[in-house]
């Protein structure tokens, strides 16, 4: 196949879209299941086939545009009630999310790597299984509506069948007449459309044509089992006018304040409203526009030293001079908003990667026959969009864990007592300026016994060592350790919980497990909300300064030559009772090659505790870690370059990067094995 | 074919951003210098009209909010807006949907996917076509509002 540009808005587009018909088919899913169909939510979904069929098709990748054109169709009868909604249907609904997601894969990577035949295929099975017999021929029931035929022109053929509908179930139908002011009548009129949802079914929205620049009016048809009197109540607006188009001839049903909503059924969440509203940027064009503003902080600052120096020469200026020096402090204090602002366009809901998680989860589920109920909480919580980025592979790393490894199969489950349907919950919540994910499945729990058997046996820890229940935990966190513990069908592969614990940690994030015999499972993971800003020490190297993000500084010591000593060429600083491997700066910089007195800022990666010798501390400030070119980025143990208000850039220091690029090069013999004294265990 | 001609803009409603792309560069691929006005909604259309002249709408069907007939059976009833000739642009097998369209007066049907020279023609000829004979203000009462 020749190899063709793939379109990376097409990419982009068809990613949200298949995210947005996750979100959606989750929510139809549990009306589904309390046996409710919710007709906007099966358009809802239609449209969103229907515009990825479109697309495709218009851009040439046939494969995705023939499978999204038989979804589209099903989707098309499911609407129009010529297929019933049934687990089947939700069932193949997830399938085809599934496959969609690989079509788009090989669709941006130029491979054809999905089986297409096999797809349609269960698609065509689905159909022929589920085709409804055609309803009896009667009059049609859009014949008892007093509808105008210009009015019923415009609605589609959609539109027809939900009336049509709606006096089937013996609703009542309105046309209500609202007059908005021009101004925010979009606004208005998607409050008023949401209320008259919940409460019933809009059906069509009609604009009017008025002689009032200022105003527009509009028309909705709507069905609902509501009393006219109850409709007043619920709208933003008082309608202008108010006709029933239909009134059933049957007893009153009992008026719905609205209709039932099952249980568990959240609330939409509202990411997935206003979606006109939104345009879509780069996020490489966010991260220039946040460098430029940098940059104007650094002229600023400049400027300020500049006026301050003029100050001092010319004192006869000294008013003018004072109010030149206050509006550019006045420009530093706006400067900062708009960076505030600029990071806070990074952040998105962290929902939008749910509908991608749960797919994976009952696909899992199904592989291993384990039956799954999910809970996905905290949608709304927003997050950098790289740390979500960064967070996708570690998050399904765990779920498969949970899946595989911890919920029990249903006879299982029913032995001991617990409901044959196990849970996992994923729950996201802002905790001050963190955000906290917690990752939580009812199954067996970790078989600590187990662990550690496989500890002594990878020579982690010997047969004699008295371990913790917190031991054993921060056990399966080891390199290697979950990977090779079973090579399961579901889980095992790629990666590792090291690696979790390690993205989770290069994140400035932090993770732990609890874990209880017979009840499950909890990882909880705590992150910055933005990687951008961060607070950091300036230290000063020779010449150089350097900043060291302060969230991996643990403390700050004076360093004394008494508090020094060599062990096999490794120097070491006394910390409080034991020792840490002391890294002098200057000399991984090639800098300087002091040798008294400085500092130590001593931190760790994981368990181990290390220090970093440099010349001096020069000060605390927040900085913004931009990104540097790639040759540099492969330097290991910086993690990029940040503006410090002078001219010149520092560096930033990722000390635990820092650590393997010196071990590694330091001791032939792999990671150093610094002697275990006092009470800070060093690996 | 653009010379002593005034620039022409033409309004495109269609939910898929892509989709948008695709017909802007399809317009000024054929129509040198035309102004491209792409709103993702027929709200956001109603909110842009009365601010701008636009000489040709370019509007989907299936859209959020508002669909594409809803919105010309507006555009047609509207006594400055109806002079402004309309573009469905739909995909195949909505056979109805496409007849009521026209029958609400919109100008033409494009069947998505269409090539960039199908739809330049149908423009250009919808185009020709009013420049020959400019549509008049309806002097007959509006089909909008029947019952009053």
């Amino acid at each position: 196949m020749a190899a063709r540009e793939v379109n990376p808005e097409f990419l982009a587009e068809a990613q949200d879209i298949l995210e947005a018909i996750g979100n959606v088919l989750r929510q139809f899913e549990q009306y589904a299941r309390a046996g409710q169909f919710k007709a906007d939510l099966v358009n809802q979904l239609f449209r969103s086939y229907h515009s990825l069929k479109g697309l495709s098709a218009m851009l040439g990748y046939t494969r995705m545009s023939s499978y999204t054109h038989r979804l589209e169709d099903v989707l098309d009868r499911v609407r129009l009630g010529r297929i019933p909604v049934s687990p089947r249907l939700v069932d193949l609904l997830w399938d085809s999310l599934e496959t969609l997601q690989h079509l788009l894969q090989e669709t941006a990577e130029g491979t054809e790597g999905v089986d297409l035949d096999k797809a349609l295929q269960a698609v065509d099975r689905f159909v022929e299984s589920a085709q409804r017999e055609t309803s009896p021929v009667g009059t049609d029931p859009l014949e008892r509506l007093a509808l105008d035929a210009a009015t019923r022109q415009s609605l589609t053929e959609y539109e027809e069948h939900r009336l049509r509908e709606a006096v089937r179930q013996g609703l009542r139908v309105y046309s209500i007449h609202l007059r908005l002011t021009f101004a925010d009548f979009d606004r208005v009129l998607r409050e008023a459309n949401a209320v008259l949802n919940r409460h019933g079914e809009l059906i069509s929205t009609l604009p009017e044509v008025g002689t009032d620049p200022d105003q527009i009016g509009f028309r909705l048809l709507w069905a609902s089992s509501a009393s006219p009197d109850a409709l007043r109540d619920l709208l933003p607006v008082a309608p202008t006018r108010v006709d029933l188009l239909y009134t059933p001839a049957e007893p009153e049903r009992p008026v719905a304040e609205a209709e039932a909503e099952p249980a568990e059924v959240e609330a939409e969440p509202v990411f997935l409203r206003d979606l006109s509203r939104f345009v879509r940027v780069d996020l490489q064009a966010l991260d220039a526009v946040l460098n430029v503003v940098g940059e104007v902080g650094v002229l600023r600052s400049r400027q300020e030293s500049l006026i301050r120096d003029l100050q001092s020469r010319f004192p006869e200026m000294a008013a003018y001079l004072a109010f030149l020096l206050q509006s550019t402090q006045e420009m530093a204090v706006r400067l900062g908003e708009v960076q505030r602002h600029l990071l806070e366009m990074r952040l998105v809901p962290i929902g939008t990667v749910y509908g991608r998680l749960e797919r994976m989860v009952r696909r899992l589920a199904r592989q291993a026959g384990k039956q799954v109920q999910t809970v996905f909480l905290g949608g709304e919580t927003r997050l950098d969009k790289t740390l979500i980025d960064h967070m996708m592979d570690p998050l399904v790393h765990i779920l498969r864990n949970a899946v595989d490894h911890g919920l029990e199969a249903p006879d299982e489950r029913r032995a001991r007592g617990k409901p044959e349907v196990g849970t996992v919950r994923v729950e996201a919540a802002q905790v001050g300026q963190r955000i906290a994910l917690r990752i939580t499945d009812d199954g067996r729990g970790i078989q600590l016994e187990r662990v550690r058997r496989r500890a002594i046996q990878m020579g982690l820890i010997d047969e004699q060592t008295e371990v913790t229940v917190q031991d054993v935990l921060r056990l399966i966190f080891e390199p290697g350790f979950s990977s090779a513990e079973r090579v399961g069908e579901v889980s095992g592969r790629g990666v590792g919980l090291d690696i979790v614990k390690r993205t989770v940690e290069r994140l400035n994030g932090t993770i732990t497990v609890h874990t209880e015999a017979g009840r499950g499972t909890t990882f909880e993971i705590l992150l910055p909300i933005t990687l951008a800003v961060v607070p950091a020490v300036i230290v000063r190297v020779g010449p150089e300064r350097f900043a060291i993000p302060l969230a991996l500084v643990q403390e700050i010591v004076e360093v004394r030559p008494e508090h020094l000593r060599q062990v096999e060429g490794q120097e070491l600083l006394h910390y409080h009772e034991g020792t840490v491997p002391l890294i002098r700066l200057g000399r991984v910089f090639r800098l300087s090659d002091a040798r008294d007195g400085g500092v130590a800022v001593v931190s760790r990666a994981g368990q181990q505790w290390f220090a970093l010798h440099a010349d001096g501390i020069e000060g605390m400030q927040e900085i913004v870690i931009k990104r540097i070119s790639a040759r540099l980025q492969d330097l290991r143990g910086i993690s990029g370059a940040a503006e410090i208000g002078e001219d010149r850039p520092v560096l930033v220091l990722d000390p635990i990067g820092l650590t393997v690029r010196v071990f590694s090069r330091g001791s032939a013999g792999g990671s150093p094995r610094v002697s275990r004294e006092g009470s800070h265990t060093l690996m | 074919m653009t010379t002593g001609r005034p620039l022409r803009s033409v309004m495109v409603i269609e939910d898929s951003e892509a989709m948008r792309g695709y017909i802007r560069t399809c317009l000024q691929a054929f129509f040198p210098g035309v102004q491209s006005l792409e709103v993702p909604t027929g709200f956001d259309a109603l909110r842009l009209l009365p601010g701008l002249a636009v000489d040709l709408i370019i509007t989907d069907i299936n859209m959020p909010d508002m669909n594409g007939l809803e919105l010309i059976r507006f555009l047609k009833a509207h006594p400055v807006y109806c002079r402004i000739p309309i573009v469905i642009v739909s995909t195949e097998g909505a056979a109805e949907d496409q007849r009521r369209g026209l029958a609400l007066g919109a100008d033409a049907y494009i069947v998505k996917p269409f090539r960039p020279d199908h739809l330049a023609q149908v423009v250009r000829t919808i185009w020709l076509r009013y420049e020959q004979n400019p549509p008049s203000v309806p002097s007959e009462k509006p089909a909008w509002p029947p019952e009053r």
